[in-house]
């Protein structure tokens, strides 16, 4: 049976989960006064559906499928707002620039500089660097690109779910995925010593 | 004959696009003669693993690379919180 409500619950919910909730709002949106107020949104909502919360997940659990469920909604609404300014439908590349990886490659397809080894992996994943690093190439890449990728990595989306809210065809769900993963990995490389 | 460029292509979207028995004997035959290819596999296998760990990082409280809630915004949130209860009480 659900607790019922106590006065001290959205005190302890911000002090115990505030800066997990924050986390995971900023990998989403990257601004911190949005990723604020989708903190706000999430324990607001999860105040007014305590009652619902029947105790199976992990409160923690419970309340990042919240936050991601604000956050679709937050995206939806940004590109309303995009499309009633921008006449395409694909999703638009904004400023990245496509030569920018394909600088990686001669005329030939051929890698211009050898990709190097990087070493023991374990080792890597034990690094403070490498998740600082992670982070900023993540921030790196244009909002639509990091979305998308987010919900195929992150989230675990299927593609099917995916095209249909970014809106964009299967193909253009590889292109952006593997414009994502390419200038993702080449950030690293490029920074990575 | 694969270039390293289309290599990049096949091996990238190879959960959501599989490549056909074909072309992946093709991706085989290049990966055993080009290290550069190779470690670029070993890379993108790297990088998709960590960026799936991202979530639950964040979740053990272990992602220290991500801000945490700074203490004003904690402050207006909870203010906000607390005006929000009292009426829904």
């Amino acid at each position: 049976m659900p607790p019922t409500i106590s006065p001290h619950f959205a005190a302890t919910w911000l002090d115990e989960h505030g800066d997990m909730l924050y986390r995971y709002a900023l990998l989403q949106v990257r601004d911190p006064h949005q990723a604020e107020e989708l903190v706000q949104e999430t324990l607001l909502a999860a105040l007014e559906g305590y009652a619902r919360y029947d105790g199976k997940s992990a409160l923690r659990s419970w309340l990042i499928a919240i936050l991601k469920h604000k956050a679709m909604d937050h995206f939806r609404r940004s590109h309303r707002e995009v499309a009633m300014t921008n006449d395409e439908h694909e999703v638009a590349p904004e400023q990245y620039d496509e030569t920018e990886f394909d600088e990686s490659f001669t005329a030939e397809g051929h890698w211009r500089q050898p990709v190097s080894h990087w070493g023991e992996p374990q080792k890597m994943l034990e690094a403070s660097q490498f998740w600082q690093l992670l982070e900023q190439c993540l921030q790196h890449l244009p909002t639509k690109l990091r979305q998308i990728y987010l919900l195929r990595e992150v989230e675990e989306e299927s593609s099917e779910k995916i095209c249909q809210e970014m809106a964009i065809s299967a193909t253009n769900l590889w292109t952006q995925l593997y414009r994502a993963r390419m200038g993702l990995r080449r950030c690293f490389v490029n920074h990575w010593n | 004959m694969l270039t390293c460029k289309n290599i990049t292509h096949l091996v990238s979207t190879v959960i959501e696009h599989p490549p056909t028995w074909r072309q992946r004997i093709a991706i085989q035959i290049h990966l055993w003669m080009c290290a550069s290819c190779r470690h670029f596999v070993q890379q993108s296998q790297l990088l998709q693993r960590a960026v799936r760990s991202i979530k639950q990082r964040i979740i053990n409280g272990e992602a220290e690379e991500i801000p945490s809630l700074p203490e004003d915004a904690r402050q207006r949130i909870f203010n906000h919180l607390q005006h929000e209860q009292k009426r829904m009480l």
